[in-house]
């Protein structure tokens, strides 16, 4: 039986008082216990689809549920169950007049008792924040920045976690730490992360969405976004790498040189493999002496599906 | 509070509280309306009571040396304003009269505008410029609560420090100049009146302005219709009503700013 769908764009289209548009015709759903990511360039649509979510932008056209919630078109509702919902912002301005642990303690309080399944002390433990309880937000270094906005975001255990490039800005190693505190944080729940960094998408979630120009280019899992490319064979013959390419193009193959082999485009690797082999061998005379299946790389599969 | 729900009160605390923790938004909340409604006025009056005790003038000499022009004398109702007014003769004004039924609305509606609206834009907009309103919009409220905490605890604010000053104000002008409980009353409905102009100004230009530069330098604009209004009433409505009908006038334009701009601009105004 399929999992609920927690977050479901329907043709979700936003167009700006500008006339710029941040989300054209954008559809797709999460299911429940999904680490899902918006992968795309910067102003590919992302934020955008997170302050939708936030219910800071409104759609100008389909529609947008959240946990079964249609946000622009039930308020009411979308009240309650954003208490079910932590948000991480985009390179959040910090107050400079409160501390970690006065945001931390608002945090809880709006997100209310019957809610909140964790204190601020314990939020402020499980990020390492302890020691900077009485440190102004704004003394806070980007790390630990970050780290109070997830602190704030997972005070109520939240069904779905939201995070728009929670490590955009930070230095490598700073990005790694937070890195493992996202990995908890994002586990045993929906989540979908917002991230302009393909490894970071590899390493945290199991599900893709590729944006670009306010497009969704691609969705699915890694390997169904990889199968759903055109698969290739790398290919080395004793002629060198001119010889070969020119007789790929005499049988009409679409092929370029990579390393000193070439690398294919063949519609169907079982299928035609065996045709393009025979065909070098015993037509062209070629003495082929590597010939074997390789993975696209992500960058390559998405400027195809992008095409 | 009891007006707002559970979230908006608690986002109301928080602005309350870095309110009253910026010392320039409480120098600014006190000093205007200290000025406006404490100091001018009092001092004015004090040292007017004083002077006619030591040269025991008759009535038509108060606020010796003051020029009072002859349009303001036959300002409709102007000879109602006074008790003093009554016995003067043709050519003479009553400067405590002018003072008193004139200037004061003026100072009255400077104060209660002016604070509220800049502390007002640099909540509303401050938290916008400097990003933080990500953190808080990030947080399970709606823009609205976000909006309505600020407005409130900019009304809190404002009321709290002015009306403690209107009641030095109302001591004074009750024991110097005389003046009766309907004056004092009127005049608290103006205040209260200004106060709500202010927000609806305030929440005007939040949601059209791109910046604090642009909010303040367009808000001479916003405060010329209240400022156009305050000079109508001063001068077509006689007697101490022109403050009931000033406050009522600036309650409505604050209502109807405030109705107005939720019903035809957007929040995302605000949040983008």
């Amino acid at each position: 039986m399929d999992k609920p769908i927690q977050i479901h764009f329907k043709a979700v289209t936003k167009r700006f008082p500008d006339a710029t548009l941040g989300l054209q015709e954008a559809s797709w759903a999460i299911e429940e216990g999904a680490s899902a990511c918006l992968l795309g360039p910067p102003g590919s649509g992302k934020t955008t689809a997170v302050r939708v979510l936030e219910g800071s932008l409104e759609p100008t056209g389909g529609s947008v549920l959240l946990l079964g919630v249609n946000v622009a078109q039930e308020p009411r509702r979308y009240r309650d169950i954003r208490k079910h919902v932590g948000i991480v912002p985009q390179s959040p301005g910090m107050y400079a007049d409160r501390t970690a642990g006065e945001y931390l303690a608002l945090a809880c309080s709006l997100y209310s008792d019957r809610y909140r399944v964790i204190t601020p002390d314990e939020a402020e433990e499980m990020l390492g924040l302890s020691e900077y309880r009485h440190t102004r937000m704004t003394y806070l270094s980007p790390n630990y920045q970050r780290r109070l906005a997830l602190a704030a975001a997972l005070v109520a255990n939240p069904e779905v976690l939201i995070l728009d490039e929670p490590t955009a800005g930070l230095d490598p190693l700073a990005a790694q730490d937070l890195r493992h505190y996202l990995e908890v944080a994002m586990r045993d729940r929906t989540a979908l992360l917002c991230t302009h960094n393909q490894d970071e998408a590899q390493g945290l979630c199991n599900y893709v969405i590729k944006l670009h120009g306010g497009r969704v280019e691609a969705e699915g899992t890694w390997e169904q976004i990889r199968e759903g490319s055109m698969p290739r064979l790398r290919v080395a013959a004793r002629e060198g790498v001119d010889r070969l390419l020119a007789e790929l193009q005499k049988f009409g193959f679409h092929a370029e040189a990579d390393q000193g082999s070439v690398l294919v485009e063949v519609p169907n690797v079982r299928k035609d493999g065996p045709d393009l082999l025979r065909k070098l061998l015993n037509e062209a005379r070629i003495d082929v002496y590597e010939c074997a299946p390789v993975r696209q790389p992500l960058e390559r599969v998405f400027a195809e599906t992008g095409r | 509070m009891s007006l707002l729900d559970s979230d908006t009160r608690l986002l109301w605390n928080k602005e309350v509280q870095q309110l009253t923790r910026s010392w320039y938004a409480m120098l600014s909340s006190f000093v205007v309306p200290g000025a406006l409604v404490v100091i001018g006025p009092v001092f004015a009056l004090v040292t007017e009571h004083f002077k006619r005790d030591y040269y025991a003038p008759s009535p038509s000499q108060h606020y010796a040396g003051v020029a009072v022009s002859e349009q303001a004398g036959r300002l409709l109702g102007f000879r109602s304003i006074h008790p003093s007014a009554a016995a003067l003769q043709a050519g003479h004004t009553d400067a405590e009269g002018y003072f008193l039924y004139i200037l004061l609305p003026v100072l009255f509606v400077l104060a209660a505008l002016l604070t509220p609206v800049l502390t007002a834009l640099h909540s509303l907009i401050g938290e916008r410029e400097r990003r933080s309103l990500e953190l808080l919009m990030a947080l399970p409220v709606v823009v609205n609560d976000i909006v309505a905490a600020k407005l409130a605890a900019n009304v809190s604010i404002a009321l709290a420090t002015i009306l403690p000053m209107f009641v030095v104000d109302a001591i004074v002008l009750m024991n110097v100049a005389h003046v009766g409980w309907d004056f004092v009353g009127w005049s608290s409905i103006l205040l209260v009146g200004s106060v709500a102009a202010s927000v609806g100004a305030s929440l005007l230009l939040a949601l059209t302005a791109r910046d604090l530069r642009t909010a303040l330098s367009s808000g001479g604009l916003m405060i010329a219709v209240p400022l156009s209004l305050t000079g109508l009433c001063v001068a077509l409505v006689p007697g101490v009503e022109r403050f009931a009908v000033l406050g009522l006038l600036l309650f409505a334009l604050g209502v109807g700013a405030v109705y107005g701009g939720l019903r035809w601009l957007t929040y995302e105004r605000y949040t983008t």
